[in-house]
């Protein structure tokens, strides 16, 4: 609900500066209610008062995912509030700290039941606060406590919302990819190839889709099933796309391939290149889409034609490449 | 006209050295070489998902103290792994004296990039280096640096100076040896280091000499350029 600050400027003496629209909670925007991880974790470096905290649950952070690619994090330090913005490979090594632990889902309080006339603020205030509990508890293990006690907060356990978590970006990625078109419209195999591979590169070069396969690589060990999400909505998905255009193009008589599946694989490495290993390592931004547009033609270019100079037009199907190129 | 011996040159390759390229001279570069080994070794073995340098160095017994009196600290360890790597896969590349001998050089390069032994070890140090650099942006730029980046510049440089000495090449060198590194990688399963049952050829450097003519030729059906460069 929305009132005008400009009806109680004449009682209060308000700046016209200052006639901004406020919601019911005195907010000039209204933010919906987030859902924050609250991290119970284990000290990563001994401090002095672990000794009188719970060996799990000695410091509590908060993180939450934003969108696509954007993970908040709110970590009270000794000396500092850290509030942060990180992609997902970076939330991800929080995430695994925190299942060190145990991670709780909690929706924060809007406008909340926190003051900050409470005190001393270590690790556990500072959680408790900024998710507008009045909790009266000095100790991570404490919050622990009241949180599970409340009924809307739901435990996670990581491994199966990372896969969750993979699964519906790598999709999202997948879904955008450009469809096969129907048989009776026969595009050249070039053309298709371009078209394909812009789409492909178009999705892997997001930074959503490189935090996620930085990700998925790193972590491939300790969440597999996150990985194999990632793997089986995002690249194995571009491969078979890849792969069915490759077979038709046999079946024409166009290729010659044995193996239309390694040779699906070997065009997505291409695609993928060494742009990718620079996006990965973090040596460039992604490219735009005149970028992306000469990549893709240089790969289809090579992978059809070779790095050989080629000096005529395509002879009839079902000739010989052998016989041609001695 | 290239004929097809040149596309597809018998296998009379040298393998993959089964040790780190530096040779033994003072004691301290024979422990260093010494310790590489039995690392590299370590990382042969390492088949589920070394995300760490540390956690390798401790299975195979290396005191934390001599890493740190070799090589400075584990950092520098990586980085010795990474450098001994690239020079040995480099080393092929040597100014070409024929058509023939382009070829040749281009399938040694290439069983040497796809070598099982050399595989495995490039997987985990690919896992760890993308791992340290999630940690840190500046290391991950140095290591790509050191790493696939430096193999990409050799390559360039060696297709570079082939065409110059009249090798003939269309399309820009830096783009060819992306394409080329990605068709090696493609074939040998180093494209993706997930998930590990995915790939099942152990021997893909069989593969190589064929990728060499796919990279050159294409795999369209279609007539080649019928000059010869030399």
């Amino acid at each position: 609900m929305r009132t005008l600050l400009s009806r109680t400027r004449a009682a209060a003496r308000v700046p016209d500066a200052l006639a901004v629209e406020i919601d019911a909670n005195g907010s000039p925007v209204t933010i919906d209610q987030a859902t924050w991880f609250i991290c119970f974790v284990p000290g990563l470096q001994r401090q002095w008062w672990h000794r009188f905290a719970h060996a799990q649950h000695r410091h509590v952070f908060a993180i939450r995912w934003v969108r696509d690619d954007t993970w908040l994090l709110v970590e009270p330090w000794w000396t500092r509030l850290m509030v942060n913005v990180l992609s997902f490979d970076e939330a991800l090594k929080f995430l695994r700290w925190g299942a060190a632990g145990h991670i709780l889902e909690v929706a924060e309080s809007i406008p909340g039941r926190g003051s900050q006339a409470r005190g001393w603020s270590n690790c556990a205030v500072l959680a408790s606060f900024l998710l507008g509990r009045a909790y009266w508890t000095w100790t991570p293990h404490g919050l622990y406590r009241r949180l599970l006690a409340d009924p809307t907060v739901k435990p996670i356990e990581l491994s199966e919302f990372l896969a969750r978590h993979c699964r519906q970006l790598a999709g999202s990625s997948a879904d955008a990819l450009p469809k096969a078109a129907p048989p009776h419209e026969r595009v050249p195999l070039d053309q298709a190839l371009v078209e394909l591979g812009v789409g492909i590169m178009t999705a892997a070069t997001s930074s959503s889709a490189i935090s996620l396969y930085k990700a998925a690589i790193s972590e491939s060990a300790r969440f597999s099933a996150a990985a194999e999400a990632f793997w089986q909505h995002g690249p194995h998905q571009a491969l078979r796309q890849i792969c069915q255009l490759l077979e038709a193009a046999n079946a024409r008589g166009e290729l010659q391939l044995d193996d239309c599946a390694m040779a699906a694989r070997q065009f997505l490495a291409m695609l993928r290149g060494d742009l990718h290993l620079q996006l990965v390592f973090g040596l460039r931004s992604a490219p735009g889409a005149r970028e992306i547009g000469a990549h893709v033609a240089s790969v289809v270019a090579v992978f059809l034609h070779g790095a050989r100079p080629v000096r005529q037009a395509p002879p009839a199907a079902g000739a010989s490449m052998h016989a041609l190129a001695c | 006209m290239l004929t097809k011996s040149a596309y597809f040159p018998g296998p009379a390759e040298p393998a993959f050295p089964r040790a780190p390229s530096s040779s033994p001279g003072t004691g301290i570069e024979s422990l260093r070489c010494h310790v590489l080994q039995k690392v590299a070794g370590a990382l042969q073995e390492a088949s589920h998902g070394a995300t760490n340098i540390q956690a390798v160095v401790a299975g195979v017994e290396i005191a934390r103290e001599q890493i740190t009196e070799l090589f400075g600290d584990f950092g520098a360890l990586v980085d010795a792994l990474v450098d001994s790597l690239v020079l040995t896969m480099l080393s092929p590349l040597q100014e070409c004296e024929s058509e023939e001998d382009f070829v040749r050089r281009l399938t040694a390069f290439g069983r040497r990039i796809t070598d099982p032994y050399g595989l495995v070890q490039q997987r985990n140090l690919y896992r760890i280096a993308l791992t340290e650099a999630i940690r840190d942006a500046g290391r991950g730029q140095d290591l790509y640096a050191r790493g696939p980046g430096r193999v990409l510049n050799g390559l360039t440089r060696f297709l570079a100076d082939s065409r110059n000495a009249g090798v003939l090449l269309q399309g820009e060198s830096r783009q060819l040896a992306s394409h080329l590194l990605a068709l090696l990688k493609g074939c040998s399963g180093l494209d993706d280091s997930f998930p590990p049952e995915e790939w099942k050829d152990s021997r893909p450097s069989r593969h190589v000499a064929s990728v060499i003519g796919q990279f050159l030729a294409g795999v369209q059906l279609e007539m080649r350029h019928a000059n010869p460069a030399f």
